[in-house]
């Protein structure tokens, strides 16, 4: 069981920025990569986020509030990719991160593909997509991370998963598959 | 699929190594603030605009105020951080790269009234691919020299050409829409002496736009990229709307939508006065094709960039994805006296000019880096091209040169 966790149940909520780091920079670091596709810029958002959680240090009710609030953060920082001072490294608009990333080599065919094909979609459907299917989040709080309308968060699910089913055989046949 | 895609996502995690180096830098940049040496550096007075030049719209209705003269140094100190980083000090240029820096480098002389504070852009230095306008932002709420900046621009900012680019890229990138561009905007890490915030914008599009006569609108959009369009309700009064099919470009968007997009509020606009020096290099046809499945369409050289445009095949009726790392990131120019300027990767911009998805076999690209120091094109000799090939392809090691003679 893992540190944020525990502190959560006994409602402790003063979470050291390491422990955050540590719990969820892979999240954070997977939200950027859903956006960006490129390793590096992905790192350097990651470095953002956590950056700014040190100059805000906001209280947060849960372990849960607090990966929303870095998921969030993460969302605005690749939406404003190059805001920063420290984001010096301009991504290259299309970097498949899938051929030069070093975690991308343990891929099995059939999810390399799958990658592939993903990072062929926009970079928006990418993002709530993952948010979606890997964190599970309901189309509600997908939308209050985004900054979007529940409506807008919908359309845009439907409209991925289609373009999915267009490109994989057998793609998405419901709600449920992806 | 979903178990395939939770699996893929598994693995697609920072190492220990990755992990530690992010904090580390963390660490090292929240700390910053403390160290000496950061507050005092970097904290330089600039001297304010003085005269009237451009006609200008602004929030607050009253004329703007321009300075009149180029601010070499600033120009000179921006375009360096650029290429090093805004957190790293500056270590002066020399002065002909100074008087490099100032043949692209134009007046601007703008002042906006923003929600909550002055913006001055005094000057701009350009070529075809980059264009970078170094700011002062004074806040209404007085920052204390020395202490952490922030980027003070509101989301909505924005620049836009006059007349409008297609949207032939808007199925992936946001960013052209209607002539907007894409801006990537800087700021040094610490509020300056006289209480600025400093830095550049760095407003850019796909390939080599800029040209001279290009009119540049600076805006504040009012319309959310969310909330451009809304799906037309079946039954609903179409009446007074604008009704849109496929307006994000999917080729496969049969609904009807609602433009809900309202016009951007107009800052100011400048239009760009100056012709960058270019050279495009003569390919001859065993150089365009030296590259095994490339093929350089063009290469343009300026003394600040690079911008090459060409196209690729897989080779194998497979889908390309990615080569950037084969043509570009060993390109260096080679001077005359030998010595060798490298690329500034972290300002690299590559994209594919098709968003095609039936033929992904062979894809037009474009790719443009600043240079690590602005060159005197007449002293350049080489562009060298080297690297193991990726993919299966051949190791490349080409010399293409810069001047026929």
């Amino acid at each position: 069981m893992d540190v944020i966790c525990e502190r959560s149940r006994c409602m402790d909520t003063s979470y050291s920025a390491e422990e955050l780091f540590r719990q969820y920079a892979d999240t954070i670091y997977r939200v950027a990569m859903s956006y960006t596709n490129n390793s590096q810029s992905a790192q350097d958002i990651v470095q953002e986020v956590f950056l700014r959680y040190l100059k805000a240090q906001p209280p947060f009710e849960s372990a849960e509030h607090a990966k929303a609030w870095l998921i969030r953060v993460a969302a605005n920082c690749c939406k404003s990719m190059h805001s920063s001072a420290w984001f010096q490294k301009t991504c290259p608009l299309e970097d498949n991160a899938c051929e030069s990333g070093e975690w991308s080599a343990s891929f099995a065919e059939e999810e390399r593909e799958l990658y592939k094909t993903l990072m062929e979609l926009p970079p928006k459907y990418r993002v709530i997509l993952y948010l979606r299917y890997y964190e599970e989040y309901p189309i509600k709080e997908i939308a209050e991370m985004l900054h979007l309308s529940p409506n807008l968060v919908s359309v845009r699910l439907k409209r991925a998963k289609n373009i999915m089913r267009q490109k994989i055989e057998g793609g998405i046949d419901d709600e449920e598959d992806i | 699929m979903k178990k395939t895609y939770k699996s893929l996502y598994d693995q697609i995690e920072l190492n220990d190594q990755q992990k530690n180096a992010i904090w580390e830098n963390v660490n090292w940049e929240n700390a910053l603030p403390k160290q000496e040496k950061r507050t005092q550096k970097g904290i330089r007075r600039i001297a304010l605009p003085i005269a009237a030049a451009f006609a200008l719209v602004i929030l607050s209705g009253t004329a703007a105020l321009a300075a009149n003269n180029l601010s070499v140094d600033r120009i000179a100190e921006t375009m360096w951080k650029l290429g090093h980083g805004f957190s790293t000090e500056y270590e002066e240029v020399s002065s002909e790269q100074k008087e490099l820096y100032v043949q692209y480098s134009d007046v601007l002389g703008i002042e906006i009234e923003l929600p909550d504070g002055k913006l001055y852009l005094d000057n701009i230095c350009y070529d075809q691919s980059y264009l970078n306008i170094p700011y002062r932002y004074y806040p209404t709420s007085e920052k204390t020299p020395g202490s952490p900046a922030s980027d003070p621009f509101p989301d909505n900012f924005c620049f836009r050409f006059l007349e409008g680019e297609p949207a032939d890229n808007s199925f992936l990138y946001d960013y052209y829409f209607d002539g907007k561009l894409g801006m990537f905007r800087y700021y040094d890490p610490y509020v300056q002496e006289d209480g600025a915030i400093t830095g550049t914008l760095t407003p850019y599009i796909k390939g080599a736009r800029f040209e001279q006569g290009d009119v540049i609108r600076i805006c504040l959009d009012q319309t959310q990229p969310t909330d451009l369009f809304r799906p037309l309700e079946e039954g609903e009064d179409t009446t007074g709307l604008r009704l849109v099919t496929d307006p994000w470009g999917l080729g496969i968007d049969k609904h009807t939508y609602v433009d809900q997009s309202v016009p951007p509020v107009v800052l100011a606009e400048f239009t760009l006065e100056k012709e960058p020096s270019l050279l495009a290099l003569e390919l001859a046809p065993e150089t365009a094709t030296a590259i095994e499945h490339n093929t350089f369409d063009s290469i343009i050289l300026s003394s600040l960039s690079l911008f090459v445009t060409g196209s690729i095949d897989s080779g194998n009726g497979a889908t390309v994805h990615n080569h950037f790392d084969l043509l570009t990131l060993h390109a260096t120019i080679v001077m005359r006296d030998g010595s060798v300027i490298a690329q500034d990767k972290s300002t690299a911009r590559g994209s594919y000019n098709n968003s095609d998805s039936h033929n992904l076999q062979e894809r037009g690209y474009e790719y443009a880096v600043l240079l690590s120091e602005p060159i005197n094109l007449d002293d350049a000799e080489w562009i060298h091209i080297d690297g193991t090939g990726l993919m299966g392809f051949e190791d490349v090691d080409l010399w293409i040169p810069i001047h026929q003679e």
